[in-house]
């Protein structure tokens, strides 16, 4: 049923909307002049200045290691969340599980960051622990975050793939954990491997929980930029946004590349 | 003695039972084919045994084991799944040599009887490939390779030829019974489609509602239905409500009184008549009444027809197409006299 | 049994890190805001509704939620718009550009929220590229950042893949066939987009819209960068009250309240699952 012109003319322009923005950035991120509106000609300036910027580059670093391991913890307990969600059938207060997960996705940050903060200072009261703010409390509540973003995606793949695998390594003499770790988790790769992105990039990103949740010393590239941005643009957050732009572009070029690759036969279909 | 036993099983999920009380022996070596439509529980019963199911009540007796609590991995029963439930990622080898893993057995060993196992279903040359490079038949070569390999003291085969068109169907059908010949295992197989239970079951238990219907040999179900219900889901539509006039004599209503060679109850009962068993004869002949041709169908080897009874009833009757029978489909409306044989005069209880 | 080992750890951290701190925040709507570090009375020690007294008098902050749920919708139904065609388009494309098309969605997304807001910001301006276009159209320049509009803009920028993505999910799973067997009792393509696809698409619709709509309640990012001073939702309210103002329980008892009101949408979103 083909609809004429009208719906590929829709996806085009939905797209000219993402990404004209985007061009326009990378475009005067190479622009010598300060003005960025007039480009007046090709430099490397901004990314020169950028290189020199300690600030940004500590930033970024820091992000990078939080952005890691929180997207890496929430990977597991998310799996964790999802599995039960999707293979363990009815049990208790199932229910408030699952909403509890799910809540997580659709709170505004302002209200998960003032929350999680809370939390840290209760805890400094009452235990003494965490003495001082900073990368560990911005990681932990990156988990929190983002293991609810891992759940939902585990969970929707292995409802979509059915227990028909597991039910046959089970019936061929595999123990449950054993039919789970040789055949459920092998094949459930590529859903791990965009939850993983997926929590790395939220944690990336966010600016709101991390400003709430963070102390003296830590601040993370979202924290930063926001600060400059306040200040006035200036072409070397251009020259940033042009970097990762490209390094994103390359690592879900080769993630899609890799699915293609594990999708033609042996993903849990 | 009885390979497995099934007493009083029950599943329920709520208020509805999906297997009530059921009661079955089968015995070594059997094909033992389950029967029934869609919400028969034929599929449930297959699961129950396999440990997928927990029943609400009875027992399962596998020899002197109870096996009812029995997790599958547990279980020396093993299953082919409607949809294969080849593990995609690895090769066929390794799917084949999967349950012989589990049990520790030795690795020199598992090679040889992998070998062995790809021999008996003839994909030897295939050890190597992954799955997704198969068709379907092969895979499902593969499923039972994969599931005999333990040498399961039962086999449960859910739906196994069901995916396969036509001609695969009949070839796969072959093999299987040639295997089981070999193995000399236990099969139980769950099926939909008659002419499958028929070709295959040494013996079938027809399932309706959760309850068995009718146990029995092919031709007991077919020839003998113990119901109206089996007569039906074996392809007979000639089934009737009749009244008894003598030990030996019935009415029909809308056909008329015929001669019975088996005893009429004095209880109410029914009558099933198999339209194979119906002749065009000459007015005169024995339990004969006169009609018309309702429908007519061509199907090459035989035609199948409806008849109208000038006393009321449709009779469908299978009629063979070859030299002395005549060749030609009969038109529609043509004047014929259907001959009811006093021995294909099934009686059934109401 | 197995499964008790998984679920304990998780039910703890989702007792420690999702109830425990909203739990917190409503205790702590009901301290008052003292020189001290941390900067409360003690959570419970006395409560006092006077945050809440402040807050359901004080117009401001009925202002502020106002402000935020017309923000919220209107982004949220731009976000339709734009969102609905672009997700049919992608679910009606042949199978081997799918993933193509998601990606190109989604990559946006992966380069971060607020460098993105940059680009607009460079758009916007008064001496930026839109205004820029207009003068040479001969156009007067108009006023676009620090507007009403340039937040709808990037609200609807930034949310976009959160509509697309449960829309797509949706769509992809219809039998192509009911469209066809419409076309074939005489349907017109917009009768059968009417009648068939949009009613099916349904829960889609539903979850874009509140994936959409409730985060972008309490946004607080756009509004900042792209709103001007007037535009105070109530994520900047209880920003400013928290940072600014040091006012530890007002931020909380705008939090609480927050919540309360997202709770009705929130429900809804869980029944219809």
């Amino acid at each position: 049923m083909r609809r004429g012109r009208l719906l590929p003319a829709a996806l085009i322009a939905g797209y000219a909307f993402l990404y004209i923005p985007i061009a326009l950035l990378v475009a005067t991120s190479f622009n010598p002049s300060r003005l960025t509106t007039v480009l007046s000609g090709f430099s490397l300036t901004w990314y020169v200045a950028l290189w020199h910027d300690r600030k940004l580059i500590d930033a970024a670093l820091l992000s990078l290691r939080i952005a890691a391991l929180s997207a890496t913890a929430a990977t597991v307990l998310g799996t964790l969340a999802g599995v039960a969600l999707a293979r363990f059938g009815r049990f208790r207060a199932r229910g408030l599980f699952a909403s509890l997960i799910s809540a997580r996705l659709v709170l505004p940050d302002v209200l998960v960051g003032l929350s999680l903060l809370l939390l840290f200072v209760q805890s400094e009261q009452i235990f003494g622990w965490p003495a001082d703010r900073g990368a560990l409390t911005i990681t932990l509540a990156h988990i929190s975050v983002s293991l609810s973003y891992v759940a939902i995606v585990i969970e929707a793949r292995l409802s979509d793939a059915g227990t028909d695998l597991e039910d046959a390594a089970q019936d061929l003499g595999a123990t449950p954990l054993s039919a789970f770790l040789r055949i459920t988790l092998p094949l459930l790769t590529p859903a791990l491997l965009s939850g993983w992105l997926l929590a790395f990039t939220l944690s990336l990103d966010d600016l709101v929980v991390a400003t709430f949740t963070s102390g003296p010393g830590a601040s993370t590239l979202p924290m930063v930029v926001f600060s400059a941005m306040k200040l006035g643009i200036t072409p070397e957050l251009n020259a940033l946004a042009t970097i990762i732009l490209l390094a994103v572009t390359a690592a879900l070029g080769a993630v899609w590349l890799l699915q293609r690759r594990l999708s033609t036969a042996s993903t849990l279909r | 003695m009885a390979d497995l036993s099934i007493q009083g099983l029950t599943v329920r999920y709520g208020p509805v039972a999906a297997l009530s009380d059921l009661d079955l022996d089968i015995s070594s070596g059997e094909l033992f084919v389950l029967l029934g439509g869609s919400g028969s529980g034929k599929t449930t019963l297959l699961r129950t045994l396999g440990g997928f199911i927990e029943p609400s009540a009875g027992r399962i007796l596998l020899g002197d084991q109870d096996i009812t609590r029995l997790p599958p991995h547990r279980r020396p029963v093993n299953t082919t799944f409607q949809s294969y439930a080849l593990f995609p990622h690895m090769t066929v080898a390794d799917n084949v040599a999967f349950g012989l893993r589990r049990q520790g057995v030795p690795k020199p060993e598992i090679a040889q009887r992998v070998e062995a196992l790809l021999d008996l279903v003839r994909l030897r040359d295939f050890a190597g490939r992954k799955p997704d490079a198969l068709s379907g038949g092969q895979r499902q070569r593969v499923a039972l390779a994969r599931a005999l390999a333990p040498r399961p003291r039962l086999l449960l085969l859910d739906e196994p030829l069901s995916a396969l068109d036509r001609s695969l169907r009949e070839q796969t059908r072959q093999e299987l019974l040639r295997i089981q010949a070999q193995t000399g295992t236990t099969f139980i197989m769950v099926t939909h489609d008659q002419d499958e239970a028929l070709a295959m079951a040494s013996r079938i238990g027809l399932l309706e509602n959760g309850r068995l219907a009718q146990i029995g040999t092919p031709a007991d179900l077919y020839e003998r239905p113990a119901s109206r219900y089996v007569a039906a889901f074996m392809g007979n539509d000639n089934v009737f409500p009749a009244t008894r006039l003598a030990p030996d004599r019935v009415e029909i209503d809308g056909v008329g009184p015929l001669q019975t060679a088996n005893p009429v109850p004095t209880t109410p009962f029914w009558i099933a008549i198999r339209p194979e068993r119906l002749r065009l004869a000459q007015a005169d002949a024995l339990n004969s009444a006169g009609g018309t041709v309702l429908t007519a169908a061509y199907f090459g080897d035989s035609a199948d027809y409806a008849v109208r009874l000038d006393a009321g009833a449709t009779l469908q009757l299978v009629q063979p197409l070859s030299a002395g029978f005549g060749t030609g489909l009969l038109p529609l409306g043509t004047p014929v006299t259907v001959a009811l044989p006093p021995d294909a005069l099934t009686i059934l209880s109401a | 049994m197995n499964r008790a080992l998984v679920l304990a750890p998780l039910w703890l951290w989702l007792t420690i890190f999702v109830v425990l701190p909203v739990l917190l925040v409503a205790a702590l709507s009901f301290s008052t805001a003292i020189e001290a570090v941390p900067p409360f009375t003690p959570l419970l020690a006395s409560p006092d509704p006077a945050n809440y007294a402040l807050l359901t008098g004080d117009a401001y902050y009925l202002d502020a939620f106002l402000k935020s749920l017309l923000i919220a919708s209107v982004s949220s139904l731009c976000c339709l718009a734009i969102g609905y065609p672009m997700a049919l388009a992608i679910a009606r494309a042949p199978e081997r550009w799918r993933s193509l098309l998601l990606l190109l969605v989604m990559l946006p997304f992966w380069t971060g929220f607020l460098l993105r807001i940059t680009a607009w910001i460079g758009l916007l301006r008064d001496d930026g590229w839109i205004n820029l276009a207009l003068i040479q159209f001969g156009i007067a320049p108009l006023k676009l950042l620090y507007t009403d509009l340039a937040m709808y803009i990037g609200i609807t920028y930034a949310y976009l893949p959160f509509m697309i993505l449960p829309l797509y999910a949706r769509l992809s799973r219809r039998d192509p066939a009911l469209e066809e067997a419409a076309a074939d009792l005489g349907a017109t393509p917009w009768t059968i987009f009417r009648t068939v696809t949009l009613p099916l698409s349904l829960p889609g619709i539903v979850a874009g819209l509140a994936l959409v709509f409730i985060p972008a309640v309490g946004e607080y990012v756009i509004p900042e960068l792209l709103g001007g001073p007037g535009a105070q939702t109530i994520g900047r309210a209880l920003w400013n009250e928290f940072f600014a103002n040091r006012d530890w329980p007002m931020a909380s008892a705008v939090a609480t309240a927050l919540l309360v009101v997202l709770l009705v949408p929130m429900t809804l979103l869980r029944t219809r699952e």
